[in-house]
């Protein structure tokens, strides 16, 4: 795991390391954006959510407060029927000499979608009058039941009990009722004497369950109601509750002022919002679970989510593009300078473009380039125009050595009366000298230089009292081809000084062509030369200088390389005793071509 | 100028998979509500009535767990070849759960135990003969019954027993139970069963003859129909009987109303139908391991608050 660790680590301090401008702007650019529309989706959101759940708190009160404006419309109405019936009917008439029943019936069919019935009883539990008509069940004691007991307690209060089976007449069909009763203290009238008695309407709970029912099935929490003292009169899992299956925290909310709050039950938060009945006292608990709450805003969180994710990938993408748009030409000049410093002056690669800093920095980069370039150009020619120049003067120079011994010989032939060999010699000495100048030129037909060297051979000849001889084969087919002047000369010079220095020597030249190159050869018989000789011949260091025409074969050798680049130049292999081949190796240049065309490539 | 290729890709594929993920989401979202569950209630009886409480205690429970309820009665009082049928229909047309009230304990419970089904389901009120029923203790309330009995009825007594229905679980435990009580609640005690000739006929008629040529001081009826049986029986027939029973219909708390029952034992069946189906889509192991209310509610006691939330079904 650790190394794991270690090696991500590593990638990620790499990657950092190699960062570019364009990674820079992008992840700043990104992560500010990003870290910015978090902060604001936040912010909104949580406006949003604390805005709806308002709003959702807000929609349950103004269900309660429908809920309370039909309730308190129905208790209204049965306290109505109850007032009606007191101050119209049993104020003004006297139970022993008028019916109670008529009107009673008249209120009763009036109401009776509301409530199951309307008694009234005297003091001593006798029914005075019914609706509907019924029998009193048997045994029924008024007098013991609640609803008559709290009139009595307080004669000038109107009573509301909780549910109950109603259990004062006969039913028929194994039917009972649950009613709340409205109950109060009246006061009869018999033969002109006041008693005691109570007017009971018994309201029929169907239609409060009714009402709360409707209510239930829209919301998303529930309404329950009850008294001042907890007493739960409905619940939409009122059996439950009676059953003992399911709590409900009826007796806390007692505590509750009108008004929402939010309480922890059963584990659960949940928004409780409370409104009291006027009058009776009862509370309307609105109750909604904080989860139902939080689920009615998934649509709204995955819409933000959805929101955020497609701005945050298009402020990627723009970030990229502005990022690329930006830092794209400074990539690509940063391209064009890194081929400058590997040495690629070519002013064509330096990349122009971008915003107007960055083409004028690449303008300049361009020109800089150019100066350089026309600077180390001029440079190196400078430098090989010295070179030529040197070499040229090298080979053009005579050693005065050599003139002055072929002079020498010269003058000992005409003393020794030989005019023809002497004749030879200068007329050799005379070609030598023409073809050394040439008009100038550095390059030379082979024919011409084969004369050259012809001349050379039979002046040295002369001198060396013909201690050597000499052979020349060269093939008809190479012979208008291109050469540098003054090449074979120093190969037969050297091979004169250390390969012919006793009667058997012999000198030959061999030209030839192979493989679409030239090769001319110069062997000699002579002692040959020791391995590590052989390798310091093409050195600088072993210039013979002081001996034969002063060319050394490091001359040459440069000079071929310095008109003909690649392969070409010199190449020597030399056995102890057997003697020496020195090649030249040059391209086949055909010296009309040459002579056409100026250049040598 | 032009963005990278290969980073832009990655970010688009990024983007397209993050808009999947959350459209996905959002689907889950929407239609995470799960299919109704139906759950059939296979009862004995043709007499819907009887079942209220247990119906509405499962329609109840049914409402939080996003099912639905089909209460499915029988033709007949007890006819174990019918409640088969029915039991073998709802398991074929896709009911995701039971609950059953078995008519015959053995019928049924070979008929479960042959075809086993892959659907849960849970025996209520009355079983099979083993204990995995949810209903309140049958031994108890009969003891229960035999003591209150045995301090209402202070003298000399002759008490019958109607042994009817006896192939129901619940019926055969708490005759078991009351004749095996340890109380002494009568000095002579009469089983009264129909035989084979008997059984054809309405249990009402054998009843009422058992009634008028066997003086009896109190009738015990051990179940609903057999208490209902009895009452019909009773209403009409000018005998001075004591009835006592275990029972739970509307009918019988009209008659406990009007004296003609004596002492009713009453179980709370609200809690069983809500218990019930609670543990059938619980998706773990049934359990019957809840305790059942059951009362014993005389004339007297029958309008005090405690007792009537049980007897009086509420208002739908």
């Amino acid at each position: 795991m650790k190394l794991k660790f270690d090696q991500l680590f590593y990638r990620i301090t790499k990657a950092y390391k190699r960062r570019n401008i364009q990674l820079i702007i992008s992840i700043s650019f990104t992560l500010i954006a990003v870290f910015g529309m978090l902060i604001l989706g936040l912010a909104l959101y949580s406006q949003f959510s604390a805005k709806a759940i308002e709003s959702a708190v807000e929609n349950d009160k103004q269900v309660l407060e429908q809920v309370s404006w039909n309730l308190n419309t129905y208790i209204r109405n049965m306290m109505s029927v109850s007032d009606s019936y007191y101050y119209s009917v049993i104020k003004k008439k006297d139970l022993a000499q008028d019916s109670f029943v008529e009107e009673m019936d008249l209120l009763y069919e009036a109401n009776k979608d509301n409530l199951i019935s309307i008694a009234c009883v005297t003091e001593d539990g006798a029914l005075i009058a019914a609706a509907p008509v019924a029998n009193r069940k048997e045994g029924v004691d008024f007098c013991a039941q609640e609803w008559f007991r709290n009139a009595e307690e307080k004669i000038a209060d109107i009573h509301f009990s909780t549910p109950h089976v109603q259990n004062l007449f006969e039913n028929s069909n194994y039917r009972y009722y649950w009613v709340v009763s409205l109950s109060r203290s009246v006061e009869l009238t018999n033969l002109g004497s006041i008693g005691r008695g109570v007017l009971l309407v018994d309201m029929n709970f169907s239609a409060i369950e009714q009402m709360f029912s409707k209510v239930n099935e829209k919301s998303s929490g529930y309404v329950y109601l009850m008294d001042r003292n907890g007493e739960i009169i409905y619940h939409p899992r009122q059996k439950a509750i009676y059953s003992g299956l399911i709590a409900e925290n009826n007796i806390k909310a007692t505590e509750y002022e009108d008004g929402d709050h939010v309480e922890r039950f059963n584990g659960a938060e949940r928004s409780v919002i409370v409104k009291t009945v006027g009058y009776t006292g009862w509370k309307i608990v609105s109750v909604t679970p904080m989860k139902e709450l939080s689920l009615s805003m998934a649509q709204t969180r995955i819409f933000t989510l959805i929101s955020l994710t497609v701005t945050i990938f298009l402020v990627l993408f723009g970030n990229m593009f502005i990022s690329s748009r930006v830092t794209d030409p400074l990539r690509r000049l940063d391209e064009s300078v890194r081929q400058l410093e590997e040495g690629n002056l070519d002013v064509d690669n330096i990349y122009i473009g971008g915003s107007h800093e960055i083409m004028h920095l690449s303008r300049t980069i361009n020109s800089m380039v150019k100066q350089m370039r026309k600077l180390m150009d001029d440079m190196v020619k400078e430098q090989r125009d010295k070179r030529r120049s040197e070499l040229d003067a090298l080979q053009s120079q005579i050693n005065p050595h050599f003139l002055y011994n072929t002079l020498d010989s010269v003058v000992w032939m005409i003393e020794s009366k030989r005019y023809k060999d002497a004749i030879t010699t200068v007329t050799a000495l005379a070609t030598l000298f023409r073809i050394s100048l040439s008009r100038g030129d550095n390059i030379i037909p082979i024919r011409d230089e084969i004369v050259h060297a012809q001349n050379y051979l039979n002046i040295q000849k002369v001198r060396y009292k013909n201690k050597f001889t000499s052979t020349i084969e060269i093939d008809p087919a190479i012979e208008d081809c291109c050469t540098i002047k003054l090449i074979v000369q120093p190969l037969l010079e050297n091979a004169i000084y250390y390969g012919a220095m006793d009667e058997d020597s012999v000198i030959s030249v061999k030209g030839y062509e192979k493989d679409g190159d030239i090769f001319i050869e110069v062997t000699d018989n002579g002692m040959g030369m020791p391995e590590d000789v052989l390798e310091n011949l093409l050195k600088e260091k072993s210039k013979t200088r002081g001996r034969g025409s002063g060319i050394g074969l490091w001359n040459v050798n440069q000079r071929i390389q310095l008109y003909f680049k690649g392969d070409y130049g010199l190449s020597l292999t030399s056995e102890l005793d057997e003697g020496t081949t020195v090649t030249i190796h040059l391209p086949k240049i055909s010296y009309a071509d040459y002579k056409k065309g100026g250049e040598l490539k | 100028m032009k963005i990278r290729l290969r980073p832009a890709l990655v970010l688009a594929l990024a983007m397209i998979l993050a808009l999947i993920l959350e459209f996905a989401y959002y689907v889950y979202v929407n239609n995470r509500e799960d299919p109704i569950r139906q759950v059939s209630l296979i009862v004995y009886g043709s007499d819907s009535a009887r079942w209220e409480s247990l119906k509405q205690g499962a329609e109840l429970a049914a409402g939080d767990l996003n099912a639905e309820v089909t209460l499915i009665t029988m033709s007949s009082e007890e006819d174990a070849m019918e409640q088969i049928s029915l039991i073998g229909r709802e398991i074929e047309n896709g009911a995701d759960a039971l609950l059953i009230a078995a008519c015959d304990a053995k019928a049924v419970g070979e008929y479960m135990e042959h075809v086993r089904p892959k659907i849960p389901y849970l025996f209520v009120e009355s079983g099979i003969g083993n204990d995995e029923c949810l209903a309140a203790d049958d031994t108890e309330m009969a003891v229960s019954l035999a003591k209150t009995i045995a301090e209402n009825e202070k003298e000399w007594i002759k008490v019958a027993l109607i042994a009817d229905h006896t192939e129901r679980d619940s019926v055969k435990k708490r005759l078991d139970a009351i004749q095996n009580a340890g109380v002494t609640f009568a000095d002579e005690i009469v089983l009264w069963e129909r035989n084979e000739q008997e059984r054809n006929k309405k249990a009402q008629f054998f009843l009422q003859r058992e009634l008028t040529e066997e003086a009896v001081d109190v009738v015990v009826a051990l179940d609903n129909s057999s208490m209902e049986e009895l009452l019909d029986a009773t209403v009409n027939l000018n005998k001075d009987i004591k009835i006592y029973g275990i029972a739970n219909s509307s009918k019988s708390v009209y008659y406990l109303d009007n004296r003609l029952i004596k002492s009713l034992v009453y179980q709370d069946e609200f809690s069983i139908g809500y218990l019930g189906l609670t543990e059938v889509l619980s998706g773990g192991t049934i359990t019957t391991d809840h305790t059942i209310r059951y009362e014993v509610v005389d004339h007297d006691a029958m309008y005090e608050e405690a007792y009537q939330k049980l007897l009086f079904p509420h208002v739908r």
